[in-house]
């Protein structure tokens, strides 16, 4: 809280102390309330006014309220304004969809691993929460881990499980669309539906695209689920025998090394040719922006 | 319908999708803190009492291994990839992205066209390498190959990051006589400093939960990771032993929540650009 040194500057000694005073308690209470979005210092004739607007709960009002009072009190000449303010909600607005962002997204990087696995193959035991809540409703499936007719799907639910990577690629897909077309559309009349199928789906075509390709390729390739569900052998009944539990039992299991290489190489054609097919049929659903003003 | 009803229903709508989503994890939580005798009986969340014991049972380890030394061992593999990638990943996307040299483009080419390759195709030439050099069941074969830039997703993540950097900070740091690496070093390093986190978040999270390569080059359990240690528990079925399991299993996955609590920001953002740009 020093005082200005130099004349140019120099206001009028109180007000000085006053801006400095102002300045130092607009920083508090920033620092007191971590999530205080904006604050801002003005000076008129009249004195100095404070502005805040913050949000947060009531009960930090409140306690910021008071101190407000106080310094009031102690330094007349300040007014200080506070407002929980449309600024405000905004930035919850956001912080809800980060943290929920972040909650879908967070099974995608959990799933691949051996402790879900594990859960996944308990959840669909015989005695698991999903036998048993579609018993509630009618549905008596059993054990889906050993039925062989159901453990493919359970390995497959848990990769649905982790759609939350393919999600944040399509976000930032979304957030690509450029706003004036949608304008445009409005102002044509369009509704929120026709804008849907009109303007976002072809925008996200290369988008659905993309996922759809890198999720077959890493589709073939699951192996974890499947080694922990099945108990390592594929089974029931050779049910949840993937590619690649075959390749590792052929390879190290029977030592059979060039066996298993060939299984690989065949792999990498299988999934080659589905590619190309995939790239084929592209041409025909997948819009690119670009393409067009060629 | 009103307007509160078409406020609030896709709300609660992605409410209850994401209760569905989250409680695989939070059966996992619940049950690590369950006494054996409620693990089947009840579909009740909450344990009526917490047994710790699981976790002093987990703790002990799987056949006289401690959890401890099953974490330091699954964190040695773990950093020695983060650094290898880190390093090797980003010197060879300088070549890519500053570089001019002979066959730049074919093999640039080439290296993401290994993108495609099922890990597989590689797997078994490698181990065969491994197991001549005399490095199976050793650390090397999981660290090494991160040390030669064999990741052609992150090396490609780095060189479309440093494609978007000016040039003219490196152009001045040669006219000030540096040379190509010393201009890496100094220069492009710190520059590229989000795709890098990017790459060490994501080496650090697959490493951790890699289960197919442990399995394949490691034999002794005293030099077993934790994800060949919850291995064991796949051949049995018998749920007296869920509490300590999943205990165990909690651990296990403490490391990646932590991590991914840290770097949330850097992850999502990362991962919606390598995405699109890939």
């Amino acid at each position: 809280m020093s005082e200005p040194r130099s004349g140019r500057h120099r206001l009028p000694r109180r007000r000085a102390v006053l801006t400095a005073a102002a300045v130092g308690l607009s920083t508090a209470l920033t620092a007191a309330l971590t999530a205080c979005s904006t604050a801002s210092v003005g000076t008129t004739s009249e004195g100095i006014t404070l502005t805040f607007s913050w949000w947060g709960n009531n009960d930090r009002a409140a306690r910021t309220e008071r101190a407000v009072r106080l310094f009031e009190k102690e330094h007349p000449g300040v007014t200080v304004r506070t407002s929980n303010g449309e600024f405000g909600s905004y930035l919850q607005k956001l912080a809800t969809q980060a943290a929920g962002r972040s909650a879908f997204y967070a099974p995608s990087l959990l799933g691949a691993g051996m402790s879900v696995a594990l859960v996944w193959r308990a959840l669909f035991n015989d005695g698991g929460s999903v036998p048993d809540v579609l018993g509630t409703f009618g549905i008596h499936t059993g054990s889906w881990v050993g039925n062989p007719s159901l453990a493919v799907y359970a390995v497959a639910l848990l990769t649905v499980w982790q759609f939350g990577a393919p999600m944040v690629i399509f976000l930032a897909g979304l957030q690509q669309v450029p706003p004036d077309l949608y304008e445009a559309a409005a102002l044509d009349g369009a509704g929120r539906r026709r804008q849907f199928v009109s303007i976002t789906v072809p925008m996200l075509s290369p988008v659905v695209f993309f996922n759809l390709v890198l999720e077959i390729i890493n589709s073939f390739q699951v192996f974890t689920p499947a080694f922990a569900i099945s108990g390592g052998d594929g089974g029931p009944a050779d049910s949840t025998m993937f590619y690649t539990l075959y390749l590792y039992e052929r390879g190290f299991t029977a030592s059979h090394m060039g066996y298993a290489a060939a299984m690989a190489w065949l792999l990498l054609i299988a999934i080659g040719v589905i590619t190309l097919i995939l790239f084929r049929t592209s041409r025909s659903w997948v819009f690119y922006a670009d393409e067009e003003t060629r | 319908m009103n307007i509160a009803t078409k406020r609030w229903l896709p709300h609660t709508v992605a409410a209850v999708c994401l209760l569905v989503l989250l409680y695989p994890l939070a059966w996992l939580l619940a049950t690590s803190l369950k006494p054996a005798s409620e693990v089947v009986t009840s579909l009740d969340l909450w344990p009526s009492h917490l047994e710790w014991s699981n976790y002093t049972t987990a703790l002990d380890g799987v056949s006289g291994i401690s959890v401890t030394r099953l974490l330091s061992n699954t964190l040695l593999i773990a950093a020695g990839a983060v650094v290898g990638n880190v390093l090797s990943c980003s010197l060879a996307a300088y070549a890519f992205a500053r570089l001019r040299f002979r066959l730049r483009k074919a093999m640039f080419a080439f290296m993401v066209a290994t993108l495609m390759l099922p890990h597989h195709v590689v797997l078994i030439p490698q181990y065969i390498i491994f197991n001549r050099l005399g490095m199976v069941d050793t650390y090397w074969p999981l660290i090494l190959p991160k040390f030669l830039a064999t990741e052609a997703f992150f090396v490609f993540l780095i060189v479309q990051f440093m494609r978007g950097l000016p040039r003219e900070l490196e152009e001045s740091a040669r006219l000030d006589g540096c040379g190509a690496f010393r201009t890496y070093w100094s220069i492009t390093l710190p520059l590229s400093r989000p795709a890098l986190i990017t790459t060490a978040v994501f080496t650090f999270i697959w490493t951790w939960n890699d289960f197919f390569t442990q399995m394949i080059y490691l034999f002794a359990p005293e030099k077993f990771t934790i994800t060949l240690a919850l291995r064991s528990f796949v051949d049995q079925s018998s749920t007296s032993a869920y509490g300590p399991m999943f205990a165990m299993s909690v651990i296990s996955v403490l490391p990646i929540v932590l991590f991914f609590f840290v770097f949330q920001r850097y992850l999502v953002q990362g991962m919606a650009t390598t995405g699109l740009k890939g």
